[in-house]
């Protein structure tokens, strides 16, 4: 490596000079025309280093101590990294979840994929009403959403068996429907994993250039086959790009089958994790050694998703002019898709709502309804809690900072990555990454090893910025999904007309992603406010949230307090998403991803 | 009234105590010299600091209606931090030293835990003047008492699931009766991997004191049964709602509160069962020591503990209160004998040995029960 220094023109500073030091590798000529890094994306990747890098390195650190780092008698170690990597110990639970990952996403995204090619491109009736079912059941942690489904479709005690069997006169024992059964799993873990992957598709379905699938029919191709040779392959960077995202979410998928009693061949590793947290004696070097095993998995994963997003550019019609796809007429079809839709709603909706509602006002589960009795004892002995206004307040800070600055940082990160590329492109873009990588509660003790000699610590600030850092990796996406849709000509003539690049961002830039990004927010505005796993570890007694109320409640068995506060985060969701509906115009859904 | 006459009783034990100690620790209420109530000056000097901070692993509502006594009796209100026992334990650790002066009270039900922080240092010598109505054996005298009484494991049965016969089964010999063959496809287990506490009741069964009368087979038995796999929290939940008819290893004080409400379960203490002690101190460190003193003068009132036995139904640890609970009367509730329950389990070496990554008996009930954890 030689380093030159060269006079260039430093971005942000429009006519300025300055003298930059860049890295330039022996003998390539060609490649000292790479830019050297803007000040944007040096001022993003210091931002990074601090939200993602440090709390990811402290992980790496207590990985080789024999204690949590900071104790008095801890010092350096290799037997957590040993026994994780090389005993053999977890061999087992690493393939299982792997294995259970892939599997996930596969079906996720075929689901996900037929889901969305039905709601853009057949005129099916009320479409708008069937993707918002498709979407609410993110509204539900996943541990409350399987203790719904524990209520209403365990064999022998669920709320459906119990009541058609006196119903329909049937034997005390008849088991109608089982969702403790492997396929009873899957169906559960696909409700809260198949959004993720409607929403890449569908989004990268309403995007495309029209006028291919519309040859292919002049051509007289039928719907079927245009959709399989037309559409499918050039939906293929989306639907790679949601296998990734969805297979590394799913590693953290364990909880599910774990409520329903289905006995996976392997202990899932994110169940070590957390019992290496949480079962005396916790080992906190074993589970940060565990996080860090995760880590390299996914970090492949993100290679292979990068090169599939940075292949869907050829893909992706990208001029600013609107694009309408053409509708296939299934006059019979679209009905029976409607029929679908309306079926899968009630299951993943309105079923479990329903039951939430249920258990928020009985003492106890009941699930013969001839023997319910009502009462509002849960939700009148959550509301006189003394701490409940200060959740409330916790949550809703939580809830519009921690999307408002993920949004702004994920477009710097999009901006650097998509428009200015280069090295510290690739560098930023696999930092913003990383936090997916690893599992939420080890990031979490990432942060309080690192914040814990600071005042900031125990206040709600704290786990605003660990949010922050865990979510960074959907605002990345979702802004630069966004950014690849803007022709960027547009921005080339406001700085040829002499503005600058901050000015061209908050004028050109923002404006035109401003449908995205509101639909990025509103999103992250859910995922904020229902997290559990990172606030449980950081909050302090004056910081909890909401959903580490209820979390405790679930935890001491009181299913009734846990209802009533998993409503009443729904309400503090749905009135979030109303506020962006009609205030920002935002819409919850796929279009503007 | 009565409150003035409870805060001078209070203020004369304190003062008795005081004399007698020679305020030895240094941790006493001031004043004492000037001649002036010293109890009184705690009080104010408490509410002068006008708030605590209490760090606990019992659960949320039980710890907030108990706090909310103190805030009543004091004017002065209590900030609860409840988590999980081992995170509890660690956050502590990490904030003490790192000199995050957070905690006020800090309490826990893993004995070993609070042991450690008192051999760290963490925790302050204090010494309330009703410390000797707490049994002295789950006590560390001048350091913790077990303020907020103990919990046992229990098998439990769903009433509307099972016959009166099969009741009298159960109460006669709860662990033989979840082996009984008639209960196939009707058990629940708690897995020994959920905590140390159920691990050392299996182990205590199948190769402790127990084993020979129950030994392996007894396990065998029960894991011929196909029983669903749960940990405590969802357990109790199928049992309430009848997926299970039988549930093999949850905590009593979950299920205190389930009976209250008319659920329709009811428990047995096997015999040997394992149990444990909350114990609660005063931090060193604490940034309201004050307040802090205060609350553990209250909490180990007889007042204070018949409040907490009164919300969490657990028996009563102050020899003061009497157990007037009202699942004492009912006849299919006994009250663990605590010499038939195995506390030590913590610090026996063939236990921890047996049930460490590398022991073989998570390996063996693992491979019996058919699971993968």
């Amino acid at each position: 490596m030689t380093l030159l220094e060269r006079p260039g023109i430093a971005p942000g500073e429009p006519g300025g000079t300055a003298t930059e030091v860049v890295a330039a590798p022996p003998g390539g000529a060609r490649r000292t025309r790479l830019r050297p890094p803007s000040a944007l994306a040096i001022v993003i990747l210091l931002l990074l280093v601090g939200l993602v890098a440090g709390p990811v390195l402290m992980v790496f650190v207590g990985a080789v101590q024999s204690e949590a780092p900071g104790l008095p008698n801890n010092h350096f170690s290799w037997d957590a990294v040993f026994r994780v990597y090389f005993s053999g110990e977890f061999y087992g639970s690493l393939l299982g979840t792997l294995g259970m990952a892939i599997v996930t996403a596969a079906l996720s995204v075929v689901f996900g994929g037929i889901a969305a090619w039905f709601l853009t491109r057949v005129a099916v009736p009320l479409r708008r009403l069937w993707e918002f079912g498709l979407i609410l059941p993110l509204f539900l942690s996943p541990f409350v959403g399987a203790l719904a489904w524990l209520l209403l479709a365990a064999p022998n005690s669920g709320i459906i068996n119990v009541n058609l069997r006196w119903m329909l006169n049937l034997d005390d024992d008849a088991v109608l429907v089982n969702i403790m059964t492997l396929p009873g799993v899957v169906f559960v873990m696909l409700l809260f994993y198949v959004p993720y992957a409607y929403l890449f598709i569908s989004s990268a379905l309403r995007n495309m250039d029209p006028s291919l699938e519309e040859a292919s029919n002049m051509n007289g191709r039928g719907t079927f086959a245009t959709a399989m040779r037309v559409t499918l392959p050039m939906m293929r960077p989306a639907i790679v790009a949601s296998f990734f995202f969805v297979a590394v979410l799913a590693t953290g998928v364990f909880v599910i089958p774990a409520v329903l009693g289905l006995n996976t061949s392997f202990s899932p590793l994110a169940v070590e994790v957390y019992r290496a947290m949480t079962v005396f004696p916790s080992n906190p070097p074993t589970a940060a050694a565990l996080g860090t095993l995760l880590f390299w998995f996914t970090l492949v994963g993100v290679y292979l998703y990068r090169r599939s997003v940075r292949n869907s550019n050829r893909y992706v019609t990208l001029s600013a002019r609107a694009t309408r796809p053409r509708m296939v007429k299934l006059p019979v079809g679209r009905w029976v898709a409607a029929a679908f839709f309306a079926v899968y709603a009630l299951l993943a909706a309105v079923l479990p709502y329903l039951t939430l509602i249920l258990m928020s006002l009985t003492p106890f589960a009941i699930t013969d309804m001839r023997n319910v009795r009502l009462s509002l004892d849960g939700i009148i002995q959550v509301w006189k809690r003394p701490d409940v206004s200060t959740a409330f307040g916790n949550t809703l800070i939580l809830g519009i900072v921690v999307p408002t600055v993920v949004v702004l940082i994920g477009l710097g990160i999009s901006y650097v990555v998509v428009r200015e590329r280069g090295r510290l492109g690739a560098v930023i873009d696999y930092l913003g990454t990383f936090p997916i990588a690893v599992p939420g509660i080890v990031f979490a003790t990432g942060v309080l090893w690192l914040y814990v000699r600071t005042p900031v610590y125990a206040t709600v600030f704290v786990v605003t910025i660990a949010l922050i850092g865990a979510y960074m990796p959907q605002g990345a996406r979702f802004a630069s999904a966004g950014l690849l849709q803007i022709d960027r000509s547009l921005e080339e003539a406001a700085r040829m007309n002499g503005a600058s690049k901050l000015r061209m961002l908050f004028t050109v830039t923002f404006p035109l992603l401003r449908p995205s990004l509101l639909s990025a927010w509103t999103l992250l505005f859910v995922f904020a406010t229902r997290e559990v796993n990172e606030a449980v570890i950081l909050s302090g007694p004056k910081s909890r949230p909401l959903s580490v109320l209820a979390w405790n409640y679930v935890e001491q068995g009181s299913l009734q307090q846990a209802a009533v506060v998993g409503l009443f985060l729904t309400i503090v969701m749905a009135v979030g998403i109303l506020f962006a509906r009609v205030v920002l115009r935002a819409k919850l859904d796929s279009s503007n991803l | 009234m009565n409150n003035f006459r409870k805060v001078a009783t209070l203020a004369l034990g304190a003062a008795v105590l005081l004399s007698a100690a020679g305020c030895a620790s240094g941790t006493s209420p001031t004043d004492q010299q000037s001649g002036s109530d010293p109890m009184a000056s705690l009080v104010s000097a408490a509410q002068a600091e006008g708030e605590l901070t209490f760090y606990g692993d019992a659960n949320e509502t039980s710890l907030q209606q108990w706090t909310q006594g103190f805030t009543e009796k004091y004017g002065i209100p209590v900030n609860v931090l409840r988590m999980p026992g081992s995170e509890l334990a660690q956050r502590f650790q990490q904030e003490q030293a790192a000199g995050q002066a957070q905690a006020d009270i800090f309490s826990i039900a893993d004995r070993v835990s609070m042991e450690k922080m008192v051999s760290a240092g963490y925790i302050a010598q204090y010494t309330p003047k009703d410390a000797d109505l707490y049994p002295a054996d789950q006590s560390k005298a001048g350091y913790y008492y077990p303020l907020q009484n103990g919990y046992f494991q229990t098998i439990a049965y769903n009433t509307s699931k099972v016959s009166a016969d099969d009741i009298k089964e159960i109460q006669a010999d709860p662990i033989k009766a979840a082996g009984d063959p008639k209960f196939k496809g009707k058990i629940g287990v708690n897995m020994p991997q959920s905590s140390q506490q159920i691990s050392a009741l299996y182990y205590d069964w199948a190769e402790g004191d127990a084993s020979s009368t129950y030994g392996w087979d007894a396990l065998a038995a029960m894991a011929a049964n196909k029983p669903l796999i749960q940990s405590s929290a969802t357990l109790v939940q199928s049992l309430v709602q009848g997926e299970v008819s039988i549930a093999v290893g949850i905590t009593d004080s979950l299920e205190f509160s389930y009976v209250a409400q008319g659920a329709p379960i009811q428990f047995v203490y096997p015999n040997p069962t394992v149990g444990g002690y909350f114990s609660d101190a005063i931090v060193k460190s604490a940034p309201h020591p004050n307040a802090a003193k205060l609350f553990m003068e209250w909490a180990t009132t007889p007042e204070a503990n018949q409040l907490y036995t009164q919300i969490t139904n657990t028996a009563p640890v102050n020899s003061k209160v009497k157990d007037e609970r009202d699942i004492v009367k009912q006849d299919w509730y006994s009250a663990p004998s605590t010499d038939k329950v195995w506390f030590d389990f913590i610090n026996d070496d063939a236990f921890l040995k047996a049930s460490a990554a590398k022991g073989d008996f998570l390996t063996k009930w693992n491979d019996m029960f058919g699971y993968n954890g």
